[in-house]
């Protein structure tokens, strides 16, 4: 006996039938942060331009570019540049687990991450205390007023991008932005990447060239 | 065990009196709590009208100062310096830019279709800011403060207040281009976007790439005035360091809106399309590109022995910027030459004020053209404050003439159309007799800062440039008579509509973008959604 297998009946797909998926939140709170990151990159931009330009005419007169007695350490500098590098890991775990509703990880990486920037602006505290440029008194130097400048600005960057992550964290408890919404903590994150990515470039073009 | 029943409390059956829901804020409670951006955007155009008083008379008494070159004797010597940052910061930073953005704040979210603006409350919070940091930049000039001060705490003071006012301005152009990128309706992808607003994203654009550089040097300038050996902001060194934020090309960012707004009014004149709508686009993103100007800024030296660096005013970028901006200018111009060509134009006063602004912005990018040409020898005359002149006061005719226009959805009247055409034409003429006698002056080495003729001028051209000196007072008058009558104007539409006055008119141009679409807005095919509407009900 042979057996028929009946095809099974085509069911005519009328995608007009299929409900629309509601029209994704526009992502506005990350295309804002992106642009305060671009603006917080020009200030550097400037105050950069300004240390290279003093700088090269410093060197060029054949004089050194530290006073003398000045001396930028390279340990804490080094110190701080490994502990944010750690510290963009920590942050993307941090977006990746309230993607994924993770909560534990997500907090516990936004927690580090935290701490990382906290240990950022210790080290470059102390780093302050270190480098015998005084901003007070009257051996004020034209170097000095530029690296505490620059320097400071960063910290005070640092700060910012610590309150929008610990923002994004108070948020993401009450559930505003888990899952699909994850919207704020990217936001947090990609200022957190441009603070870091500007330390970067102090790291390497002041704290190591000096 | 003894179980005590404790008796449940008796279901309250009376009518408790229903709370009363909180009564909206009125008056000044209202105003400081509002995240409107229209209330914001009329907060902006308001506060700035009150700036331009403080630098058109600043303006006014320089103009005075140079109709006897052989001295300094209307403003006091020691004062020159103040009163030229007066003059610049609160002309620019102050009045000019804080109007780009409280017109753009009101306007651009009704454009694209949202119901507010990206961050309503950051938008208040940067007026707030503008405006106490705004004050405290005049009290520090009143108290031997600011540019060429000589009072350290009232210069530092000076310096803060600038940087609050440069940041507060920074926080509403992120408001404004993120509403124009992310709050657009559905349909409208970039290339439907109307000029205003896109030419408001890429200025915004601009604007958070320049105006951070400047708050850079500020903020150096503060510190150094506060603790170090004051090699930024000694003596006159301050108003050298920073007045690229008002020179070419950086001076071009002001006017990236006003090709919007030409572009947005032109159309709707003419009761057609725009020609090439796509390629407007790409002309108002070409000058946004060369008007960034940052790069410009003089060197730095590490003492004041040192000349300024302006070695970049012979450079191949600079003369190429300086030359290669007329070029989507006149793009722009053929674009609404033909528009009107195709179309039935109206007279209409938004016209007028338009075309004014676009033709003084080809005379500054012509007058800058000539600056970049060296043998001409225009750097540090009078040459270059014509071609400043020239572009701020094209964008300031552009910006009237967009309140002219968007009177209707700002306060819902519509200014009185012959006192406001004469106004614009009274800007034209104003512009031009400020401005041309200076670059002629120019030409005839007179020196930009201090108002004198190059030492080497013979004794006949000090004559001439006495009486072009003169002739050019006359513009700024002219200028200031505009200003007063316009403000006059605005203070009577603004207030029409709470004294009852006049009528309602929602749509009085039959304008095509969305803010003159009412309570249903159709949906977005084009450009011109409201025209493409109209037309609709009209062939059916």
């Amino acid at each position: 006996m042979s057996a028929t297998i009946a095809e099974p009946a085509q069911v005519p797909l009328h995608l007009g039938d299929v409900p629309q998926a509601p029209p994704r939140r526009p992502r506005v709170l990350l295309i804002g942060t992106a642009f305060a990151a671009a603006a917080s990159v020009a200030v550097f931009v400037g105050l950069f331009a300004v240390y290279f330009s003093v700088r090269s005419q410093v060197v060029a007169d054949g004089t050194a570019w530290l006073p003398g007695g000045a001396t930028i350490p390279l340990a804490p500098g080094n110190m701080t540049m490994v502990t944010l590098a750690m510290s963009l890991v920590t942050v993307q775990w941090a977006v990746h687990a309230a993607a994924n509703r993770d909560r534990g990880h997500a907090y516990t990486a936004l927690g580090v991450t935290i701490l990382f920037g906290l240990a950022h602006i210790t080290q470059i505290a102390f780093l302050f205390t270190e480098w015998q440029l005084p901003l007070n008194g009257d051996a004020v130097t034209t170097q000095a007023v530029l690296l505490f400048t620059i320097l400071g600005l960063q910290i005070a960057m640092t700060g910012a991008a610590l309150i929008f992550l610990g923002l994004m964290a108070v948020r993401s408890l009450g559930g505003q932005f888990t899952g699909p919404d994850a919207e704020g903590l990217s936001a947090a994150a990609l200022y957190w990447y441009v603070t870091v990515a500007v330390y970067s470039v102090i790291w390497y073009s002041i704290l190591i060239v000096k | 065990m003894t179980v005590t029943d404790t008796e449940a409390p008796p279901a309250v059956t009376s009518a408790a009196p229903a709370l009363a829901p909180p009564r909206p804020a009125t008056g000044f409670a209202a105003l400081i709590g509002t995240g409107d951006h229209r209330t914001i955007g009329r907060l902006y155009i308001g506060t700035s009208f009150l700036f331009l008083l403080a630098s058109g008379v600043a303006g006014l008494l320089l103009g005075a100062e140079r109709l006897d070159t052989s001295g300094v004797d209307v403003v006091d010597v020691d004062a020159v310096a103040e009163v030229f940052g007066i003059h610049a910061v609160a002309g620019v930073f102050l009045f000019l830019l804080p109007l780009l953005i409280g017109l753009a704040i009101a306007v651009v979210p009704a454009q694209v279709g949202a119901r507010t603006i990206a961050f309503p409350r950051a938008a208040a919070a940067s007026y707030w800011t503008y405006l106490i940091g705004g004050g405290i930049v005049l009290a520090s000039f009143a108290a031997d403060g600011g540019i060429g001060g000589t009072d350290a705490d009232t210069v530092a003071l000076f310096l803060a207040a600038m940087i609050v006012v440069l940041a507060s301005l920074s926080l509403a152009a992120i408001c404004i281009a993120t509403t124009g990128l992310a709050l657009r309706t559905e349909g409208m992808s970039l290339r439907r976007t109307p000029l205003f607003t896109w030419s408001n994203v890429v200025a915004s654009g601009i604007w958070l790439v320049t105006l951070p550089v400047l708050a850079a040097i500020l903020l150096l300038a503060y510190v150094d005035v506060k603790y170090g050996p004051t090699f930024l902001a000694g003596g006159d060194q301050l108003y050298l360091r920073i007045s690229w934020a008002w020179s070419q090309p950086t001076v071009y960012m002001y006017a990236i809106p006003v090709l919007g707004i030409v572009g947005d009014i032109v159309p709707v004149a003419a009761r057609t399309r725009l020609t090439q709508h796509r390629i407007a686009l790409g002309c108002i993103g070409a000058f946004a590109a060369l008007s960034f100007g940052a790069w410009a800024m003089p060197g730095f030296n590490p003492s004041l022995d040192g000349p300024l660096d302006l070695a970049y005013t012979d450079e191949v970028p600079f003369v190429a910027v300086s030359i290669l901006i007329l070029l989507p200018l006149l793009a722009m111009a053929g674009l609404v030459a033909d528009t009107i060509r195709k179309g039935t134009a109206r007279l209409v006063s938004p016209l007028v004020w338009g075309l004014a602004a676009l033709v003084m912005l080809l005379a500054g990018a012509a007058n800058g053209a000539l600056v970049s040409i060296d043998p001409i020898d225009l750097i540090n005359t009078t040459g270059q404050s014509a071609q400043t002149h020239y572009v701020l006061g094209a964008a300031t005719l552009g910006l009237l003439g967009g309140i002219v226009y968007w009177a209707p959805v700002l306060y819902g009247r519509r200014f009185p159309e012959g006192p406001s055409t004469a106004l614009a034409a009274g800007g034209l003429l104003g512009t031009i007799v400020l401005a041309l006698p200076e670059l002629i002056a120019g030409l005839l080495d007179q020196g930009a800062l201090l108002g004198g003729p190059a030492a080497d001028a013979s004794s006949g051209d000090v004559d001439a440039i006495e009486a072009l000196n003169i002739v050019s007072l006359l513009g700024g008058a002219i200028l200031a008579l505009v200003a007063l009558g316009f403000v006059g104007l605005l203070l009577k539409t603004a207030t029409a509509r709470r004294d009852g006055e006049g009528e309602a008119e929602s749509d009085p141009w039959e304008g095509h973008t969305l803010e003159w679409a009412g309570d249903e807005p159709p949906a977005i095919t084009s450009e011109a959604p409201v025209y493409d509407a109209r037309h609709a009900e009209v062939s059916s």
